[in-house]
């Protein structure tokens, strides 16, 4: 059946309208990046072309490349906690029996979603006081010994940044795998249930492999959100104390608006970027071949 | 579904995991709502303790302040997400379900954008909007919240839409409808849930958004959008009143709760059609 | 189901169009491609906002009101746009900015609040960039000056800043004289030295004060007397832990002004003055100005000798690249400090400081060294605990040594310094100019500055001190408070230790690094000198790079384009 003019170019006028506005407001904004990160540009001056000085300056930049270990240890807890605590919460969420006590229960956890990042963070950064919250619960648990000034003590601050938000349930993860859940037909499961399988078996053999593709995308968003963002850390310890919680793209925002150097920020911002190209396509590579 | 009812131990243990969960999750909520019950200075000395008088205070000056804001707020999210939920339905649509050449390429040039660090943007995207003569309304803060919100629903609507089974379509295919047909017709319906997710996410992300608005809106306290507000009220040099923030914060969330209600609803409508035609 | 979203949709739209037609600035102009980067534009740029082109206008428009001849043309409406950081009287500048309007209708005053400091760093960023057509017309000073990397004269001298220093003698219409007759000419003069002593990038406002905050009921519990020497301050440091407070003094990142003050202490009587002060000879040299620098002596009985002094910052650059920041006197000032900071919390340098308040306020913390502009929310806050909570609390100041260490002078000064600067960006459309410095100078007289400070305190927000402006006083009880934090103020010497703003925001964990690793005694004075070196040297190298010194005081400089 030969395709008609129309429904060959169909495809691209659906796309058309993402295209429009990612050129204007991101692909604009990439291209000055690059541009910028071969020269001086800074804030009042002139700008000169550089070459790949700032580049080689970022790879002799302490801080920086040892922010890249800070970061990974970060991005691996997040992804991992992205995907298994919601997992488990839908999981447990399908096998309940009332539909009342479903609804409330997806209620609970959807809520918690709709206050803004930056609210629950404060809150976990009043818990990790060390006058109040956490220390309080352990002197009254007789557990003094156990307390610290947890956001200011660099052995731990990285671990208390890590669990902040725990159980990591509330948001969209957990939606988009509920949502997967209740896709799974209906008349698999009817069959399974029918040869007596247990909950535990229906999981393994009939959700897990159903959901692939969804945690597959989960994957990869948890990945890039939490290479690429850096609002949490700032609100909770800015980089500190010292850096022992110091990230690549929180440095780059420093460099950009705490000192005005925009071209070397451009260039810390291009390396970070390919970083998270790189991770990216290796994952999905990965976990292709899963399948 | 005539299933054996058992209560086993598997059974029990898995509830009060749940409910174990379900309170953990809801704990900082709990939290919040206590200490906008209080004094900001008693929040410091009493942190765990229910409030010994409750502080109306803080929700009253927070009313005051917050009230045009919010309504800024959910007028910018509202045609935002209107905006962002035909885009992402057409763009999911055409990458998960129609083949063109160059469709691989033009995909992940869609998943690059969102590996530009945040920071990077700000500076170019306010040059844009100054030189679009929006600086200081709405559009600014629309029509970016458009482009930057559609890559992460696109990507979740490109799944979804793939995802689904071959069978839904062939029926309507060998009536002769064309892939435009499709889309309206089938796709787009059944498509409910994913749209409603992605709506609650970038709904939820916008309204709490302060950087963006503070760079772009440059006038007086009305027409400052909501997070602006509450931050710029409460937050500040030597003086972060926790009480009334958190007070700010669960007023404004009233707004977002309602919507989500109705919607979740809506979305276990849309859930069920799917189940009973798959 | 289609219903419903048509529904949606319907209503956005009606919701859109009735309100995006009445508010927003949605001026509909395209702002002409100006965007070049050097800053002083050619033609005149228009006005944010304006709904018509405003010219600078030759004809005065005729005298009718009580505001006399008006600069501007006043019947054309105008915008100017007044951008702060949240409590710095902000509610005040609503109000004035209410009240101006009043008196004149043709001119909008909006005021735009922005919450934090970084936040209104990347403000200032994002609309200074490029032809600053649409940029703020009143902002904080010193966060240009921080942009561009510490240099208010640089600020001035490529159009960011106005300079006001013809505006002193202009007439002002709301105070009945000239700008000038406001304020107290020495506080004008530190204004000047703070610009560099070239220009005057603001004017003063208010003064913020340190002081040694105590809780008394504590101290009295243990038979302890409020420390007024710094022999004193160790000593009860030492007993409170003892006691059993882990934690006996309370700091945030200001209290590095302790150092501040210590360094003031030792460098005053010792430092060559060549190195700092502008000499005789020099590029900037001006008679009438600096006649105080020729041959200046500290005299220890005179804390206020100083007084008049005007800074070279070419002079201080010089310095700091030539010599190494570990030397002997630096090493003694940071082991003199290391005797009370051992004391300190963890992180107390990249802390909030509302952590230290609280912990004062929660008596976990007996004593605290904060500023004025705290003294206001720690009344209302103490004032507001419940009975079994209260607790008595005064503040003391420390203000001397009683065995001086060797090299220093015996008195201790602390924080008496200029808040609040606000400046004027340049702008090169007159009549625009003219409606900012009209409001500028409504807020600066003794009417509008006391409006500013009574709507801030009704508002239950805090001023950072007294006000500067003549004839302006406040509350009795506010003022007597105020008053305990009345000290000499020492003179800037802490940059030459690396203290204060002298890092790239980059630098800055680095050097928190070590500071933290210092104050608990991880690493010695001379280990903590050794590894900020490097970090102060390339802010020197900034600066120098950014003013376009040749460090060479004698020829003059002009800052990189």
């Amino acid at each position: 059946m030969k395709r008609s003019l129309f429904s060959r170019i169909l495809p691209y006028l659906f796309i058309a309208p993402t295209f429009v506005l990612m050129a204007i407001f991101s692909y604009y904004a990439i291209g000055k990046t690059v541009l910028d990160s071969f020269t001086d540009s800074a804030f009042g001056m002139k700008s000169h072309w550089l070459g790949l000085d700032n580049y080689v300056r970022a790879f002799h930049d302490d801080m920086f490349v040892t922010s890249f270990r800070n970061q990974l240890i970060i991005t691996v807890t997040t992804v991992f906690n992205s995907i298994f605590f919601p997992l488990v919460a839908a999981e447990l969420l399908f096998f309940v029996r009332s539909e009342r006590v479903g609804k409330i229960v997806k209620m609970a956890f959807v809520i918690p979603m709709l206050v803004p990042g930056l609210v629950v963070t404060l809150m976990w950064k009043y818990l990790y006081n060390p006058n109040f919250g956490f220390n309080t619960l352990l002197r009254a648990l007789d557990l003094s010994g156990l307390t610290r000034n947890w956001l200011n003590d660099s052995s731990v601050a990285l671990i208390c940044v890590i669990l902040t938000g725990f159980p990591f349930i509330s948001g969209m993860y957990f939606l988009i795998l509920h949502n997967g859940l209740n896709m799974v037909s209906g008349e698999l499961y009817e069959a399974a249930i029918i040869d007596g399988a247990t909950s535990m078996q229906v999981v393994r053999y009939i959700h897990v492999p159903n959901l692939k593709p969804y945690v597959k995308t989960i994957f990869t968003l948890s990945l890039i959100g939490s290479l690429s963002g850096f609002g949490q850390i700032y609100a909770m310890t800015g980089g500190g104390p010292g850096y022992a919680t110091m990230i690549p793209s929180l440095l780059m925002y420093k460099v950009a608006f705490g000192d005005g150097q925009f071209g070397y920020a451009s260039a810390l911002g291009m390396v970070i970027m390919l970083v998270i190209v790189v991770l990216t396509v290796v994952s999905r590579k990965l976990l292709k071949t899963e399948e | 579904m005539g299933k054996k009812k058992r209560i086993t131990i598997g059974s029990v243990v898995r509830t009060i995991i749940l409910f174990l969960l379900v309170f953990l999750t809801f704990f900082p909520l709990l939290l919040m709502i206590n200490m906008s019950l209080k004094q900001n200075v008693m929040i410091a000395n009493d942190f765990f303790g229910l409030p010994r008088t409750i502080y109306w205070t803080n929700y009253m000056k927070a009313f005051r302040f917050i009230f045009r804001p919010i309504l800024n707020s959910l007028l910018v999210c509202g045609t935002s997400l209107v905006g962002i939920l035909m885009v992402v339905s057409l763009s999911g649509y055409a990458f998960g379900r129609m083949k063109f050449k160059g469709k691989k390429v033009l995909y992940s040039m869609v998943l690059a954008v969102m590996m530009i660090p945040y920071a990077l943007t700000i500076i170019p995207n306010y040059g844009v909007v100054v030189k679009l003569g929006l600086l200081n309304s709405f559009w600014a803060l629309i029509i970016p919240y458009i482009s930057g919100q559609q890559i992460f629903g696109i990507i979740l609507a490109e799944a979804f839409f793939h995802e689904m089974p071959g069978e839904l379509f062939e029926a309507a295919r060998i009536d002769g409808a064309g892939d435009l047909q499709q889309f309206l017709r089938i796709g787009l319906p059944l498509s409910k849930p994913i749209l409603i997710t992605v709506g609650i996410q970038v709904v939820v992300a916008m309204y709490n958004d302060y950087m963006w608005p503070s760079v772009v809106i440059t006038g007086g306290d009305d027409v400052k959008t909501f997070c602006q507000i509450v931050l710029n009220n409460a937050a500040g040099k030597g003086s972060s009143d926790l009480g009334l923030i958190t007070a700010a914060f669960i007023l404004g969330t009233i707004p977002l709760l309602i919507i989500t209600q109705s919607c979740l609803k809506y979305y276990i409508q849309g859930m069920m059609v799917g189940a009973v035609k798959g | 189901m289609k219903k419903k979203r048509l529904l949606a949709m319907l209503l956005s739209a009606v919701l859109m169009t009735g309100a995006l037609t009445g508010c927003g600035d949605t001026g509909g102009q395209t702002s002409s491609d100006g965007s070049s980067k050097t800053e002083s534009s050619a033609s005149a740029s228009e006005a944010e906002g304006s709904e018509e082109d405003a010219e600078p206008s030759g004809a005065e428009a005729p005298d009718v009101s009580e505001a006399t001849d008006a600069e501007w043309d006043t019947s054309k409406e105008d915008t100017i746009t007044l951008c702060v950081i949240n409590n710095f009287y902000t509610a005040g500048e609503k109000k004035l900015a209410e009240e101006y309007m009043k008196l004149h209708p043709e001119t909008k005053v909006v005021v735009d609040v922005i919450a934090d400091n970084d936040s209104y760093m990347t403000k200032m960023m994002t609309s200074m960039e490029g032809d600053r057509k649409n940029a703020p017309d009143i902002v904080h000073g010193n966060f240009l000056a921080a942009a561009t990397t510490g240099n208010m004269e640089v600020a001035v001298s490529k159009g960011f800043v106005y300079d006001m220093t013809d505006m002193l003698d202009e007439e002002n219409p709301y105070n009945n004289g000239k700008v000038r007759d406001a304020f107290e000419e020495k506080d004008l003069q530190e204004a000047f030295d703070g610009s560099g002593g070239v220009c005057l990038g603001f004017l003063p406002f208010d003064r913020i004060g340190f002081a040694l905050y105590y809780n008394k009921t504590i101290l009295d519990g243990l038979s302890l007397e409020a420390p007024t020497t710094w022999e004193q301050l160790v000593d009860v440091c030492g007993k409170l832990k003892e006691a059993g407070y882990n934690v006996p003094l309370s700091a945030g990142p200001e209290t590095y002004r302790m150092i501040a003050t210590l360094s003031d202490a030792f460098y005053r009587g010792t430092m060559d003055t060549a190195a700092y002060l502008a000499q005789p000879g020099d590029a900037i040299w001006n008679e009438e100005t600096m006649s105080a620098n020729v041959d200046f002596a500290y005299d220890e009985s005179n804390p206020m000798c100083d007084k008049y002094l005007v800074r070279s910052t070419e002079r201080q650059l010089k310095y700091k690249t030539e010599n190494s920041y570990d030397n002997e006197t630096n090493r003694q000032i940071l082991d003199t400090f290391y005797q009370v900071a051992q004391y300190f919390p963890d992180n107390w340098i990249a802390a909030d400081s509302t952590q230290a308040i609280t912990d004062f306020e929660s008596q976990i913390s007996p004593l605290l060294y904060q500023a004025s502009f705290n003294a206001g929310l720690i009344l209302s806050d103490t004032n507001a605990l419940p009975d079994d909570m209260k607790f008595e609390w005064a503040t003391t100041q420390i203000e001397r040594f009683e065995n001086p260490p060797e090299g220093a002078g015996e008195q201790l000064r602390g924080l008496w310094a200029l808040g609040n600067a606000m400046s004027i960006v340049g702008t090169e459309d007159a009549d625009h100019l003219a409606r900012i410095k009209d409001f500028y100078k409504f807020w600066y007289s003794k009417d509008g500055a006391k409006m500013c400070f009574e709507e801030t305190l009704n508002n239950g927000n805090f001023v950072q001190g007294p006000c500067i402006i003549k004839g302006v006083t406040l509350d009795p009880e506010l003022e007597q408070l105020l008053a305990g934090f009345e000290t000499v103020s020492c003179a800037g010497f802490e940059g030459f230790l690396g203290i204060g703003e002298t890092y790239r925001s980059a630098d800055k964990p680095l050097y928190y690094d070590y500071m933290n690793k210092f104050c608990k005694g991880e690493i010695t004075s001379a280990e903590y000198l050794q590894g900020v070196d490097p970090l102060c040297k390339n802010y020197v190298q900034d600066m120098i790079e950014t003013g376009g010194f040749d460090l060479d005081p004698t020829t003059p400089d002009e800052p990189k384009e």
